[in-house]
């Protein structure tokens, strides 16, 4: 028998959020957290959590499961389940709605302030921009981020300032567009990154790189990052359109 | 009054993110590079006697290296110390411990950055006036 | 029964809870070393150097107090050894700032050295000043 502590929170009837138990008969075949969520909600059809494509590209059913931040439907329960028991919590740092489903709001405002899309107001001679295999090698590792949310709430920076810090996957993201050959508003990019909050306040703890679960690294591209603010910096930063850096 | 309005404000003062960055690096680098100095005299001058460490402390290399140090240690600290108020002292962060203390943020924040800002400046002083008298 | 818009929404923040990986309490003990140190630390060292350069007399009552005071004689050490600990996981900050150990592997092989190093360094203390 396995134990299941769930984190509970109705906002319609409770006041404060609890752990409620469930005694369950473990599994014969290793199944996955999301699984387990769905034969639990058989027996109790109030627990709400988010979920979509069930194989880890859709990035809904991110939450903490016995203290690290996954997705339930890639987590085989074998990897996790400790002493019998599991706990299974919402993402750190964000408002909970109800149960394990998190208000993402803070979490899309700063993937919005860095402006996920491709800035190049060259005209198209062709019908599209081309771009050279090596140049597309240095999006890998960049462009695969499902914005689970997995990094940014087990970032400690984040939980103390999610409106000024930008975080692990947003910063991923930005440095995923400074480094696409095709954009040409590199140093308009690296400029709105300046202040001391936005990227600076990341030192290296890495929560981030231990909990994606698509294997990426976040720090390494805000590593990159800084080294492109200072370089910018020594060069008297000056605005232009071409590429720098 | 004033003066804790200034201080509670101190966050969005338009500091440069790599400036601060970098000239925390730097003076990190100085630091590790005196106290390296520090330990070669430790190492090669044992046992430790009074007579030689007068004569290291006396020496001009010593006095001016300490003096640069004696201003680089506050420009390194407070960079730290204003991350750490700017984390930890403020209304979402003392919300998740107490909800009446959040609302005292930028007050107790002010006062924290009072606190270190002026014990600096006594550090600063203090070493100063120890290995120029 | 309708739904209470007033109601500030609960955050799940349990820090005892959370899974912190060897990498995450490496910075936060470099961050709680630095404050210790200059709170500490640094006016223990000047209170130190004040007195070891004033008289000779005042350097062997500092001498004395260090071989006599186990309080005193700990005091310092540890003062020093926190100030240790906060140089070598500096040291491992600058590193990852030029690009070296950034991987995850890499982040906790570094943490473990700096462990093992500090470690050494503290027995290398305890061995000169109380064996």
């Amino acid at each position: 028998m396995i134990s299941i502590n769930i984190y509970r929170y109705n906002p319609e009837t409770d006041q404060f959020p609890y752990m409620q138990t469930f005694e369950f008969e473990k599994p014969k075949r290793d199944i996955m957290v999301l699984e387990l969520l769905n034969q639990l909600k058989t027996k109790d059809p109030t627990i709400s959590y988010r979920r979509s494509c069930r194989e880890g590209v859709c990035g809904s059913d991110g939450m903490n499961i016995n203290g690290k931040n996954g997705l339930a439907c890639i987590t085989p329960l074998s990897s996790v389940i400790k002493k019998n028991k599991l706990d299974l919590r919402p993402l750190p740092g964000l408002p909970v709605v109800r149960d394990l489903v998190v208000d993402m709001t803070e979490f899309y405002a700063q993937y919005e302030k860095i402006k996920p899309f491709l800035q190049n107001d060259t005209p198209v001679d062709i019908g599209e921009r081309l771009q050279s295999p090596e140049d597309r090698d240095k999006l890998d590792g960049l462009y695969e981020c499902i914005l689970c949310a997995c990094c940014s709430t087990s970032c400690p920076s984040f939980w103390w300032n999610p409106d000024k810090f930008v975080g692990p996957a947003a910063l991923l993201q930005a440095y995923r567009f400074i480094a696409d050959s095709r954009d040409t508003k590199t140093a308009e990019r690296l400029q709105s990154l300046s202040d001391p909050f936005s990227v600076y306040r990341c030192h290296g703890i890495m929560n981030c790189v231990s909990v994606c679960p698509k294997g990426l690294n976040p720090n390494e591209a805000i590593g990159e990052i800084k080294s492109m603010l200072l370089s910018n910096k020594n060069k008297k930063n000056i605005i232009t359109s071409d590429k720098v850096g | 009054m004033v003066f804790v309005d200034i201080v509670c404000h101190l966050d969005v003062l338009p500091m440069i993110g790599s400036t601060l960055f970098f000239a925390q690096r730097f003076s990190a680098v100085f630091l590790l590079a005196y106290v390296i100095w520090l330990i070669t005299f430790f190492i090669f001058n044992q046992p430790f006697e009074f007579s030689t460490w007068v004569q290291f402390t006396n020496q001009q290399k010593f006095l001016i290296f300490t003096s640069a140090v004696a201003l680089i240690i506050p420009l390194h600290a407070f960079i730290g110390l204003w991350t750490i108020g700017t984390d930890y002292f403020t209304q979402r962060t003392l919300g998740f411990l107490n909800n009446r203390l959040s609302q005292y943020a930028g007050l107790i924040r002010g006062a924290y950055t009072f606190l270190f800002t002026i014990w600096g400046f006594l550090i600063v002083f203090f070493i100063l006036f120890i290995i120029w008298s | 029964m309708s739904i209470n818009h007033n109601k500030v929404r609960p955050v799940y923040m349990n820090l005892f809870q959370i899974r912190l990986p060897i990498s995450a309490i490496s910075s936060i003990t470099h961050r709680l070393a630095g404050i210790y140190i200059f709170f500490i630390s640094l006016p223990l060292f000047l209170f130190l150097l004040y007195f070891t350069t004033k008289s000779y007399n005042d350097f062997m009552f500092i001498q004395q107090a260090f071989n006599n005071s186990i309080f005193f004689s700990t005091f310092v050490s540890f003062s020093f050894l926190v100030f240790a600990y906060h140089i070598l996981t500096g040291v491992r900050h600058l590193l990852q700032d030029l690009h070296i150990g950034e991987s995850l592997s890499a982040s906790r092989v570094s943490s473990y050295i700096v462990f093992i190093l500090w470690f050494l360094l503290t027995l290398f203390v305890i061995w000169m000043f109380y064996l």
